[in-house]
């Protein structure tokens, strides 16, 4: 294999935070935006996740024209790409140079999924699950069960004391 | 009896710095990073784990300090 062939089947993943003043209505033309810079640079998109707005853990700076802005909430989605290296940092240049783009981040990654957090949380919850409630169920039953018979018993015993 | 590494058990061979669900195991009440003795977690993936989380921070997606 020559090592254009290897830089040519690396795939990158660019994370992107797109600034919230963007109304909803408008995001997909920005969306259309960064993958027209990467058609521009020959790449080829793999998968993507439409941005989503969310809380950031800090407030970010971005300096737009004059003023510095402060966000605490922004549009995340993220594109996986595949594509010589050359096209990546033309890719970030031209990222950086956007007012609508808060923050970007281009990293290397597989074309497999790699997010497992949602599948491993949902299996953690069923086994606490099948672990809590036959305990829970049968302490339940057993209350049950004998409080019948106590009052029964009771009963009797007041019967007996009356008479 | 000693535990295995979790991102073995779970086969996850690309700890992605976007899967905050999983990074948020491995970060202390202050937000910081947990040692390797206490997280279990094995040397590979142990690097693999800090630079996600310190690409999370950088992306506003963890906080780097918690009161």
């Amino acid at each position: 294999m020559t090592e254009t062939a290897k830089t040519a089947g690396t795939v990158y993943e660019v994370g992107f935070h797109i600034v919230p003043t963007v109304s909803p209505e408008n995001l997909p033309q920005e969306v259309d935006a960064i993958k027209a810079l990467l058609g521009a640079e020959k790449a080829t998109i793999i998968s993507e996740e439409f941005p989503k707005l969310r809380n950031l853990a800090y407030t970010m700076i971005k300096p737009i024209g004059p003023a510095r802005h402060r966000f605490d909430t922004a549009y995340f989605g993220w594109i996986k790409f595949e594509g010589p290296k050359e096209t990546v940092a033309e890719f970030d240049k031209a990222l950086k140079a956007s007012d609508k783009i808060l923050r970007h981040l281009i990293v290397k990654t597989v074309r497999e999924n790699t997010i497992y957090g949602p599948k491993i949380l949902a299996e953690e919850k069923k086994e606490a699950r099948a672990d809590e409630p036959k305990t829970d169920k049968a302490d339940k039953k057993e209350v049950k069960e004998a409080a019948p018979v106590d009052q029964e018993e009771l009963d009797k015993s007041i019967d007996k004391l009356v008479a | 009896m000693t535990k295995q590494c979790f991102f073995k058990q779970h086969n996850i061979e690309h700890i992605d710095y976007k899967d905050t669900e999983i990074l948020k195991k491995f970060l202390n009440p202050h937000a910081r990073i947990q040692g390797k003795k206490r997280t279990n977690v094995s040397a590979t993936n142990q690097r693999k784990l800090a630079l996600a989380i310190k690409r999370a921070r950088f992306m506003g997606l963890l906080p780097y300090v918690a009161k």
